[in-house]
């Protein structure tokens, strides 16, 4: 006869001392791990109440500026520092750590309606209502000194925006036409149109530095190389586009913040269909912006709230608003691509988690732990946006009866995508 | 013009000769032959085109697939002192472990050929095929190799007695097997804690017990002064279910009553499904009840409609609890629905035990004709086995490496089968105990290699070598765990609870896609847009034409595109008939040769199916 029985040594599984750990041993068979996938269920579903539940992601007010605030810039080389431009013509440089304001300039009689920062992040520009453009230095004057611009240029026209070149000392301005400066002159190296109408703003790409976008009250949005007089193409839309921003990793795609409650993501090489709408706000959208990492952006509007998207949803991941926050007119997403600034009409910045349930500082491990899983539970899950739901089951509702009255194939069935450009001119 | 280049393809060459001259410092670590530009490494020989035909394809996927496991044994790379690896590249997996830790049935074909969801889909599996090669590679790490009983050629085991095991083994595991007589308060029922550490036993005359077996120390030990019928930790040792008389008690583990639930009465058997924090209980009036141990309400209350219920078994695999009713049927019952899941005809005559085995596959049944049988519970409920015994099994219970036991009288029979995921067969018992008085109640201890036993006499733990497994694992069923690491578990397990909806025939139906409910959506879908927004776009001829826009042309081009539609279509609906009738006829080969035969039948000519119709003919 040969006989083994089942027989542990205690000591192999029982702790030392009381200073060690405890020790677990582990089996990874199925067989001992019964019902994984209803497990797995409740568990997402626990994590996804449970980040409902931790959600609190606004962080901060920063209030000092007398009049709504206009304009947003991020510092380029630094993290904490953020400038802004408000409708009395102040401009407010702030600390974001210590949520303080560093320093601030009586910079154009008017609105300030532009404001961007050199690349080197040694000096900013500002454009405001009194049809100047003044660069400033980001470090404040010496004792004694008078606070006062590196340069100023006297424009003809009001100019409505600018933006800084990504790598070169060149910049460009936006109003009755775009100009392209080089820093070093007092006139525009070149300056184009297309149609006669006010421009609202002119973005740079970040990565083909060259080119360059703008939207028009004449609902175009017109693309140019800043290597050619002339400009690229353009696309005509049913209502003015706000402002645009371009994705800071796909060099083609850039984002139209559109009066028409909806963003438009398009493709640069293929303007006659959007990539994807965005539906989700219920009034004009004012401003958006990537994040850095270009899976997402966020976009303010004239809603009182600020939104996030995915770049491939066309509806919006979270909504953030509160009772104070009146009309949204810029937004930011930090470099860090942690937090979301936003800039609103009753004069004062806030300072958002672009994560709502992300912890800050300690106790992070549990919080990747749960990450997948929260994942996994989007898919199960049915979290509709209910109001935006209601609107849109209305709207389809509205247009079928349309069509069931009419004569048929009188009303055709046009896809969301294409029913809002109206044409594309090269 | 010219000129230009010249400077320019002569810079480099000035370069690296300035580079030859001064020779870059060697650093000790790096080798004389990485320093110099050496010829470059021998490249792999390209693959062969692949072909494009998309079976060949799919083959290919599988085949990739089924190569991951087998490690690439690259060259061994030189190391700082010189030594070989002697095992470079991964460590090896074997194929057959990494096959039980898969749950993805890949010889079903990938079900949308869109490729964004197929490259997803691919994505998953190549994800899910890694993660079961890593699992049987720990495999290796698992400290305990499962017990066995051999007897010596032409002995049999089955006639090894425990006197003999005990005194062969090493002296902690001798110490496992005990009797405890305890013949004063009759016939006991037993109940091992889902640690295998603890014991309850409850006997007919209001004895109530619980004891940590291993230590031999008792928590409590009370008289209940009325009939107890059965016995059942809750999650944790802490917790005693307890069916008497009247109605149910909950006591812990000091003996104090904690609850009593009226409205589970006159209970006869009690299941606890871990998961989902129910306790079953299947009383006399023929309800079974589903109470939810965790905040204390009944979840469903189900009727049977069989009588009294005495018969009830647990499926761990997918918490289904087994009915065994007075007419030979073996109900499935979940608390989302109120009709039996699947109803079984086992024996000719009342069931007298049910088991379920650990992974849910077999379910041993014993009936009042004397029958053992084991079914196979994967979809054809068919018996695998059958065995008339002698007496007949009271009790049988299934052990976590497939063991199976059977009380009879006051012996206990286990059989066992050849490997760890086949049936027990039936024709050799492995091991057998006569007992000092009649089986009551049968439980194998988890993670141990011991049998108990309640029967009239009191309790005996039985030694049986190769019943448990082996291994635990830490976070679901530690048996050394402390009291914090118990508690840690409780509440972890009670944050995932299971609902008690989701409890169906299979447990991972939650992770397939749901079907019918799809097509449901889409046809509403269409329903409400007028339209269906998939549907391949109706065939448009274009007006315009380039070069060749006459009339009667376009008109030709729009009928022959039209007339290959209308075709396929025809061709489409053909092919369904054909394989309607297919399906027709193998279903009247497959027929079983009629119900009863009736006098009439020689009437009907052989593999006429409208034999009856001609019938009806003559006869009108």
């Amino acid at each position: 006869m040969k006989v083994k029985m089942l027989s542990r040594n205690p000591d192999d599984y029982v702790r030392e001392t009381k200073l060690d750990l405890q020790r677990v041993p582990r089996n990874y068979d199925p067989a001992l791990h019964p019902f994984e996938v209803p497990r797995e269920y409740v568990r997402a579903l626990n994590a996804t109440k449970l980040e409902r539940v931790f959600a609190k992601p606004f962080l901060a007010s920063l209030d000092g500026h007398r009049d709504g605030v206009n304009c947003l810039a991020k510092h380029p080389k630094s993290l904490s520092t953020v400038l802004s431009g408000a409708c009395d013509g102040e401009v407010k440089i702030w600390n974001l750590t210590t949520r303080k304001c560093t320093r601030t300039i009586q910079a154009h009689e008017g609105f300030v309606r532009g404001i961007c920062t050199r690349f080197c992040g040694t000096s900013f520009f500002t454009v405001g209502d009194d049809k100047t453009v003044k660069q400033w230095k980001m470090d404040g004057p010496g004792y004694g000194e008078e606070e006062e611009p590196l340069h100023t240029i006297l424009g003809k026209t009001v100019y409505t925006g600018i933006d800084h070149h990504w790598k070169d000392a060149a910049f460009a301005t936006c109003g009755q036409q775009v100009d392209i400066w080089d820093e070093q002159r007092t006139s525009p190296v070149c300056s184009m149109t297309w149609g006669f109408d006010s421009i609202s703003s002119v973005k740079f790409n970040p990565i083909e530095t060259f080119l360059l976008g703008s939207c028009a009250s004449d609902r175009n949005i017109v693309l140019y190389d800043m290597r050619q007089a002339t400009p690229l193409k353009k696309v005509i839309l049913d209502m003015r586009t706000n402002t645009i921003c371009w994705n800071p990793m796909e060099a083609f795609i850039f984002t139209a913040a559109n009066e028409d409650y909806n963003l438009y993501t398009f493709d640069m090489r293929a303007l006659d269909t959007p990539v994807m709408v965005h539906l989700d706000h219920v009034s004009a959208v004012l401003d958006v912006d990537y994040s850095p990492t270009g899976k997402e952006f966020v976009s303010a509007s004239f809603d009182k709230s600020v939104r996030i998207f995915p770049v491939d949803k066309s509806q919006s991941r979270e909504v953030y608003h509160t009772k104070r926050m009146q009309h949204v007119i810029c937004v930011k997403w930090t470099s860090d691509s942690k937090y979301i600034m936003c800039g609103s009409d009753e004069m004062n910045i806030r300072l958002w988690k672009a994560n709502a349930s992300e912890k800050l500082g300690r106790d992070k491990e549990e919080d990747e732990c749960l990450q997948p899983l929260q994942m996994n539970s989007r898919c199960m899950l049915h979290l509709v946006h209910l109001f935006a739901y209601i609107l849109y089951i209305l709207f389809i509702s509205r247009e079928m009866n349309r069509r069931k009255h009419s004569k048929p194939g009188s009303v055709p069935i046009v896809s969301e995508r294409k029913k809002h450009v109206l044409a594309v001119v090269k | 013009m010219e000129m230009v280049p010249k400077p320019r393809s002569h810079a480099p060459a000035k370069k690296d000769r300035l580079r030859a001259k001064r020779k870059k410092p060697r650093r000790y670590w790096e080798q004389e032959s990485g320093a110099s530009p050496g010829p470059p490494p021998k490249k792999r020989s390209s693959r062969p085109a692949r072909p494009r035909s998309s079976q060949v394809l799919r083959r290919s996927r599988i085949s990739r697939k089924a190569q991951v496991p087998k490690p690439e044994r690259r060259k061994p790379e030189q190391t700082l002192s010189g030594a070989q690896d002697p095992f470079p590249g991964p460590a090896p997996a074997p194929l057959e472990v990494s096959r039980k830790f898969r749950r993805i049935d890949k010889s079903k074909p990938l079900p949308s050929p869109k490729s964004k969801t197929r490259s997803r889909l691919e994505a998953a599996e190549a994800e899910e095929e890694e993660a079961s090669v890593r699992a049987a590679r720990s495999e290796l790490l698992l400290a305990e190799q499962p017990g066995f009983l051999e007897g010596e050629d032409g002995e049999d085991t089955a006639k090894i007695l425990q006197a003999d095991i005990v005194e062969a083994v090493d002296i902690a595991s001798a110490a496992k097997h005990f009797d405890l007589n305890l013949r004063q308060f009759g016939p006991y029922r037993l109940n091992y804690s889902r640690t295998g550490r603890h014991l309850a036993l409850g006997g007919r005359r209001g004895h109530v017990a619980a004891l940590d077996w291993v230590t031999k120390q008792l928590m409590c030990e009370i008289n209940v002064m009325e009939a107890v019928r059965d016995i059942q930790f809750l999650h944790s040792e802490a917790l005693l279910a307890v069916a008497q008389n009247r109605w149910l008690y909950i006591y812990d583990n000091q003996g104090i009553e904690l609850h009593c639930v009226r409205r589970c009465d006159r209970v006869t058997r009690l299941e606890f499904l871990p998961f989902h924090f129910l306790l079953a209980t299947a009383s006399e009036t023929g309800f079974l009840t589903y109470l939810d141990v965790s905040v204390g309400k009944i979840v469903a209350a189900l009727n049977a409609r069989a009588g009294r219920l005495s018969v009830m078994a647990q499926n761990p695999y997918n918490a289904v609890i087994h009915l065994g009713h007075s007419n030979g049927t073996v109900s499935l019952w979940s608390p989302a629905v109120k009709e039996p899941l699947a109803k079984i005809l086992c024996h000719r005559g009342g069931i007298r035990a049910v088991a379920v085995d650990s992974t849910g596959t077999y379910m041993a049944t014993s009936g009042l004709d004397h029958q053992l049988k084991i079914f196979d519970l994967r979809g054809t409920y068919q018996p695998l086995s059958a065995r008339t015994l002698p007496q007949g099994a009271g009790h049988l219970a299934f052990s976590q490496r497939g063991l199976l036991v059977a009380g009879m009288g006051d012996v206990v029979s286990i059989w066992k089968g050849p490997g760890k995921a086949s049936p027990p067969s039936l024709e050799q018992p492995y091991l057998t105990h006569r007992l000092s008085g009649h089986v009551h109640g049968l439980q194998f201890c988890p993670f141990e290699d011991v049998l108990g036993v309640g029967h009239s006499g009191g309790i005996t733990s039985m030694l049986v070598p190769g019943a448990a497994e082996p291994n635990f694992d830490g976070l679901e069923n530690n048996p050394y765990r402390s009291r914090k690491q118990r508690q840690e578990w409780e509440v972890k397990a009670l944050l995932e609870k299971v609902p008690a909806e989701l409890i169906c025939l299979d447990p991972r139906a939650l992770a397939e896609v749901d079907v019918i409910s799809l097509e449901q959506r889409k046809k509403e879908r269409i329903e409400r847009l007028g339209y269906d927004p998939d549907a391949k776009a109706t065939f448009q001829p274009k007006l315009k034409q380039k070069g060749r826009s006459s009339t009667a042309s376009l008109v030709k081009r729009r009928r022959k595109v039209l007339d290959k539609e209308h075709r396929d279509k025809v061709r489409q609906s053909l092919e369904e008939q054909e394989q309607q009738q297919q399906q027709q006829q193998q279903q009247e080969k497959t027929k079983p040769p009629g119900t009863r035969p009736s006098a009439l039948d020689r009437f009907v000519p052989q593999g006429d199916p409208w034999g009856i119709n001609w019938c009806l003919c003559l006869l009108s």
